[in-house]
């Protein structure tokens, strides 16, 4: 892979590259150039604490009796004031939907398991489960076979 | 819950034209094998209107594969449920199946076991497509 760099003081500056397909250097590139722009957190709040939140470090985000929180790795649960559609806005492309009213974050899915009733869960790796739905399945399916 | 209704109603409109056009289809070929040479007017209007409403059912319960949170099995098995009582409630009223208990239980049986045999291949699917989704996700 080649490396350009243009230093033009009158130019929009825009971090772009090409590749053949996401990776683990795509997301963290990502996640870097949010980082620069102050762009790769969210503010999370739980009953005493109010905390900035890496997307980095988020497992999934998700909708509880009408209300947004976000979980991270260590299953800390936080409230979020946006509502699921403006979170969407907000987040790294390692983020996909699982089911109405979830994302996950790719970077911490261990597996997709299946039941008997033929009902599929991701399983995060810190061990935490979420059901995947019907229709996001099929959608998750066509993205990886394009990876 | 209203949205499941409307959805319902809406998908069994959709399939109840079918209804009528199908029996078209059966009385038409009886009566080109000569089972049937003529048909009473009352027993027509209840062929007509009994075949509108078991296509209105079966078209309306397909809404059950848009619950989300319905896994498959569950979904399948209800949508299964409704038909098959869609049919032979149906079926035994029109008398297009003798109502004795044979029949029935061999009705019952070829329902069932084609469930069965259905249901087992999706279940197959679903799960090669989840082991290839692992495979996938591991390799990044």
């Amino acid at each position: 892979m080649k490396f350009k760099l243009n230093i033009d003081k009158d130019a929009e500056e825009i971090t772009e590259a090409t590749v053949n397909a996401k990776s683990d250097f795509t997301e963290e590139l990502e996640y870097l150039v949010m980082k620069y722009n102050r762009t790769d957190s969210i503010t999370g709040y739980t009953d005493n604490d109010v905390k900035k939140l890496k997307f980095y470090d988020i497992e999934y985000i998700t909708v509880i009796d009408s209300k947004t929180y976000a979980f991270d790795k260590e299953c800390n649960q936080y409230r979020l004031k946006q509502r699921l559609y403006e979170t969407e806005v907000l987040l790294p492309k390692s983020f996909i939907r699982i089911n109405k009213s979830t994302f996950a974050n790719t970077i911490h899915i261990e597996k997709y398991t299946l039941a008997f009733s033929g009902g599929i869960d991701v399983v995060f790796k810190s061990g935490s489960k979420e059901y995947v739905s019907r229709r996001c399945f099929a959608q998750i399916k066509k993205e990886m076979k394009s990876k | 819950m209203k949205n499941y209704i409307v959805s319902f109603l809406k998908r069994g409109i959709v399939a109840s034209a079918l209804g009528p056009i199908i029996l078209a289809v059966i009385y038409f070929i009886l009566g080109q094998k000569g089972v049937i040479e003529s048909l009473a007017v009352g027993d027509v209007v209840k062929g007509i209107l009994t075949s509108i409403l078991l296509s209105f059912i079966a078209g309306g319960i397909s809404m059950i594969y848009t619950i989300e949170k319905l896994p498959l099995a569950h979904a399948s098995l209800i949508q299964s449920a409704v038909i098959y009582l869609d049919y032979i409630i149906i079926y035994l009223y029109n008398g297009w199946i003798p109502a004795t208990a044979r029949v029935i239980a061999f009705f019952t049986v070829v329902f069932f076991v084609g469930f069965f045999i259905i249901w087992t291949i999706i279940f197959l699917i679903i799960k090669h497509n989840v082991k290839k989704t692992n495979k996938k996700l591991n390799s990044f």
